[in-house]
């Protein structure tokens, strides 16, 4: 019934809408005007149309930056994702579940800063945990932070700490959600607990999962804040991943120009694997208008 | 379930709990000490006295924490509550009042969640400085409403599908306008969305790092984070007092957490049985 | 229905690109006027001879206290802010101009926003910063008041070398709040115990080396953690080859793969080689001081601010420190220190620049420059302020520069261009870790150095 006054439904979004406008949409679109500039933040900027496109495709670091997010985003569905569904799976109908919910999940409660400062103290080489439990077993000292390519795996470890609690409770609530009649009623259809899982369980799981994927995904590809406390993306620019290398042009090499041109390709990449699944999720509500 | 298959599932589970709580006791434990102590003793001795309050006197006397700390609370109680008003009436026109384009208006503020936040900054800085925001709790306020509202946005629109047609049509029939149609029937409804908006996002604001080094200067406008961050600067730092910096400031989300944890849960819970 | 989509989205698109492109667009026309403003302004100033001590709060506006900001990047470790609210305090009380310092947590935030806010009206009134090339991008684009004048004023109490830093085309700007030798730190208790001495010459280096590697003791710390502290070898080893050969590669004069240069890495190399260094791993500022103090390394490479906010401040007993300043490792190169020039600049932007300016006198005499010196007990730029307040190592390494004539080279943070020094101190760690490919790593240097030279001689 559309009787309703089309003029207050647009006043309802106004807020909202004029604030993601103003402070957000604008400075997007001048971030892509200035992803075309050459300009170092002080000097005035000059025009050099896509020549800062061009420049990433041949630079070797923009490829590294970019294999290291591929590695991110593998690993986060693997370990945060998989990892929290499992857990959530484990966690189903356990006596002090609550207890172990929480400890789960108050990572993700705590900043990025702190986490870093956190795990940095624990990766230190000599007065870091890690390491000094090494050497009581009489194993030798890792400097986890700064190998090549241990670096980025010690980060992902950090990672899955502080994303799996997050994943975990979104499967939980999914799982919550499944009628335990359907699950009873394919055991006495002769079912094992595999079985159900796989035939029962996961496919009722499937908008969370859109969901928790979509989620992990755009958020794995965007981290910044736990690389840049943990390492600064070094040693020599091999834990960076393109967040950080945007952020690294932009603030500490000022070129402007090429950070924003960077940032452009990011958003591309992040809008597009998001599109792809907000279209499945987006077709149930459109058959719904 | 098989008794080995529990025994074997509660000890991965505790396997794992201990695993995740091994930086929580790390940073305890250092939090307790005293700068020389810890320098000067192995991981392993217990502190010998606990110097946690002297710590903690340090850090705020030093970098001043307890002003940032007030600064990042206003910021995420008033950004909160915009964002739950603004995304809510947003939600709820969306989906009821459907206005023309509606599927492109949101689109275009769920958009907001895609793209990398850095890209803002500078865009940002220069439009601040122009208008006169900068460096100011205003400004930070509607910079992190703004940030907060896409994600909000298609929360409170996904919990709202739910709510079933025959509602809003009684309603109706009583002769509901729109304003009390959001504010008598949608609104009350909403404490499942609001919960999961509220943790997540006043969660994220109290964190966020970037937006406040850009856009603050002084202790005026400067969230906690920034603080926490330059604890431990260009030098590296003293242990023992950025843990009790990092506790401190980590001490309000969690709070946060356990408080609306039984309304976010079965909160959630409600909204899918809604389905 | 589509269609119709399609020509709202676009509409809302164009209306956000045009507000965008004002906005975008205006800055340089603000730093033009300034410029012209700095002129008068630093010349109008020179007119009253009075010292600062001497004016009275009643000479600046009545009763008002003018407010000037001070913004730095030490606000976390080591920690300039109380000090620089002293400076403030001390201004306050004698001026009727407080200081307001504002730290930021880290340098590239801190550079970008300084550089951001530099040509607008937001500009901050002073500022930390760097020397040499850091400071010449901001004059280049006129963003830096003058202080030629206050520097004409003080020049009997500051050294020629320190008067010629600061000064660009004739013109000075800034002033120097501190500045840093780059001593060789050691563990006294731990050379005393192996009968070690300070050495004097590359040999007796050498020897010490040797001996400390042989009772399971790490010579000296070095790291690739926190990616700028790559390149402290780095300028030891080149000037140890020749004073004038790292001049020469700093300003573009000499390729990185020039046979000297390599000879310069190469010893760095033999040193890695036969383990003298630790694993690169290790934090500088938090693993490093507490290797020191247990014995398990010998020397540390750092600035004098290194030992009161580093080593100090993680419970090092004072007594177990001291100082010598590492020898060249050829004798033809005579001797050598790195020396770290620490200026504060003031805005050609700034609001205050009247406020400012006479701040800048009173902290480049000899009592204000004292103020933050005696408090960070670093030295100060002023040769008439007292050094009382030094510890007596680091008394030592002031006498000994000047007392042995010492060549003061600048850092190579500020000595040379910073596109190239950001880049380069990632190929220093890719070296430290990978020394055998020292060959690719001086190419790669070279392609750097020449993309900034070919594009701005």
């Amino acid at each position: 019934m559309k009787n309703y006054n089309k003029f207050t439904s647009y006043l309802y979004i106004l807020p909202a809408f004029l604030l993601v406008f103003l402070l957000l949409l604008v400075p997007m679109f001048q971030n892509i005007y200035y992803s075309f500039f050459k300009w170092d933040g002080i000097s005035k900027p000059i025009f050099i149309g896509i020549g800062n496109y061009f420049q990433l495709f041949k630079d070797l670091n923009f490829l590294t930056s970019f294999l290291n997010t591929i590695i991110w985003v593998v690993f986060t569905l693997i370990f945060p994702v998989f990892g929290g569904l499992l857990i959530a799976v484990f966690l189903r109908g356990i006596k002090f579940g609550n207890f172990f919910k929480s400890i789960f999940y108050i990572p993700i409660t705590i900043s990025f800063v702190a986490t870093g400062i956190i795990w940095n103290y624990m990766y230190s080489r000599e007065i870091g945990i890690l390491n000094t439990f090494f050497s009581l077993f009489g194993l030798d000292k890792i400097s986890w932070l700064t190998n090549v390519p241990l670096n980025t795996f010690a980060l992902l470890i950090t990672w899955t700490w502080q994303q799996l609690g997050v994943n975990m409770v979104l499967f939980l609530m999914g799982l919550t959600s499944i009628p335990v009649e359907q699950t009873e009623a394919a055991m006495v259809e002769g079912a094992n607990k595999w079985q159900v899982f796989i035939h029962v369980i996961f496919p009722m799981l499937r908008p969370i999962t859109t969901v928790v994927i979509v989620m992990a995904t755009a958020n794995s590809f965007k981290v910044f804040d736990l690389i840049y406390v943990m390492t600064r993306g070094g040693p020599h620019r091999s834990s960076e991943t393109l967040a950080v290398t945007m952020f690294r042009e932009t603030f500490t090499m000022s070129n402007m120009g090429y950070g924003a041109a960077i940032s452009v390709v990011l958003s591309i990449i992040v809008v597009a694997i998001s599109a792809v699944y907000l279209k499945n999720m987006l077709k149930k509500d459109l058959l719904y208008y | 379930m098989g008794i080995i298959k529990k025994i074997l599932t509660y000890i991965i589970l505790i396997l794992l709990a201990l695993a995740w709580l091994l930086p929580v006791f790390a940073i305890i434990q250092a939090a307790l000490k005293t700068p020389e102590q810890f320098n000067n003793s192995s991981f392993f001795e217990f502190p010998n006295k606990v110097a946690i309050v002297e710590n903690f006197k340090m850090a705020i006397q030093r970098w001043k924490l307890h002003e940032f700390f007030l600064n990042s609370l206003i910021y995420a109680v008033t950004g909160g509550i915009i964002t739950i008003i603004a995304a809510s009436m947003a939600g709820f026109s969306l989906v009821r009042l459907k206005p023309r384009f509606n599927f492109i208006l949101f689109l275009i503020i769920y958009s907001g969640t895609l793209f990398p936040f850095q890209m803002y900054l500078i865009p940002l800085y220069k439009i601040f400085n122009q208008v006169g925001l900068y460096d100011t709790k205003i400004g930070m306020i509607l910079v992190y409403s703004a940030l907060c509202i896409p994600f909000s946005l298609f929360v409170y629109r996904g919990f709202y599908v739910t709510i079933p047609k025959e509602i809003e049509d009684a309603a109706m029939i009583d002769g509901c306008n729109s304003f009390q149609l959001y504010t008598k029937i949608f609104l009350p409804q909403s404490l499942a969305p609001t919960a999961v908006v509220a943790l997540f996002q006043m969660t994220w604001i109290w964190n966020d790092l970037l937006f406040g080094m850009v856009l603050t200067r002084t202790g005026n406008a400067r969230p906690v984070m920034v603080s926490l961050a330059s604890m431990s600067g260009v030098g590296g730092g003293i242990i023992p007092y950025i843990m009790t910096g990092v506790i401190f400031t980590s001490l309000p989300t969690i709070i946060l957490f356990i408080l609306l944890r039984k309304y976010f849960i079965s909160g959630m819970v409600l909204s899918m049985a809604g389905e | 229905m589509k269609r119709k989509w399609i020509i709202i989205t676009t509409i809302i698109m164009a209306i956000a690109i045009l507000f965008s492109l004002p906005l975008a667009g205006c800055k340089t026309t603000t730093t033009t006027t300034a410029a012209a403003e700095t002129t008068a302004a630093a010349e109008t100033t020179a007119a009253p001879e009075t010292t600062a001590a001497e004016t009275t709060a009643a000479e600046t506006t009545k009763g008002e206290v003018v407010k000037l900001s001070l913004l730095h990047d030490k606000g976390g470790n080591p920690n300039f802010q109380p000090y620089f609210e002293e400076m403030g305090k001390k201004t306050e009380e004698l001026l009727g101009i407080k200081i307001e310092p504002v730290p930021y947590p880290t340098t590239d935030v801190f550079m970008s926003t300084v550089k951001a806010a530099l040509p607008t009206k937001d500009a901050p009134d002073l500022f930390t910063w760097w020397s040499t090339y850091r400071m010449k991008e901001l004059i280049d684009q006129n963003l830096l008041a003058e202080t030629t004048e206050l520097w004409q004023k003080h020049k009997d109490e500051y050294s020629k070398g320190l008067i010629d830093a600061f000064t660009f085309n004739g013109k000075s700007y800034g002033f120097s709040y501190t500045q840093e030798f780059w001593p060789m730190w050691y563990n006294k208790d731990v050379f005393a115990k192996l009968n070690l001495s300070e050495p004097k010459n590359w040999d007796e280096f050498i020897k010490v080396c040797e001996t400390l590697k042989s009772n399971g003791i790490t010579p000296m710390a070095q790291t690739v953690q926190a990616r700028w502290p790559t390149f402290i070898m780095f300028e030891q080893f080149i000037m140890g080859e020749d004073p004038q050969l790292y001049n020469d590669l700093c300003n573009g004069k000499v390729k990185y793969s020039d046979p000297k240069v390599k000879a310069g890495f190469e010893v760095w190399k033999s040193l890695i080689d036969k383990g003298y260094f630790t694993d690169p791993g290790i934090d500088y500022f938090t693993d490093a001081p507490n290797m020191f103090n247990n014995g398990k390394v010998g020397m540390i490479l750092a600035g004098t601010w290194y030992y009161q906010s580093v080593l100090v401040a993680a419970g090092v007993p004072e007594d177990k420190i001291g100082a010598f300043i590492m020898p060249s490792q050829k004798e033809s190169a005579g001797k050598n220190i790195i020396l770290e020039m620490s200026p504060i600049l003031i805005s050609a932007n700034s609001k205050n620049l009247d406020a400012a300016l006479k701040v800048t006198d009173y902290l480049m005499g000899p009592e204000g420059n004292e103020i933050f010196a005696s408090l960070n007990k670093s030295y100060q730029s002023n040769m008439k302020s007292s050094t009382d307040f030094l510890p007596d190592v680091k008394k030592k390494i002031a006498s000994t520069v000047k007392d042995e004539n010492y060549n003061i080279l600048n850092r190579y943070w500020e000595a040379t261009p910073t596109p190239i020094c950001e880049e380069a101190v990632d190929k220093f760690a890719e070296f430290i870790q990978k020394p055998n490919t020292l060959d690719k790593i001086l190419s790669d240097l070279d392609t750097i150095a020449d993309k900034y030279w070919s594009a701005n001689k």
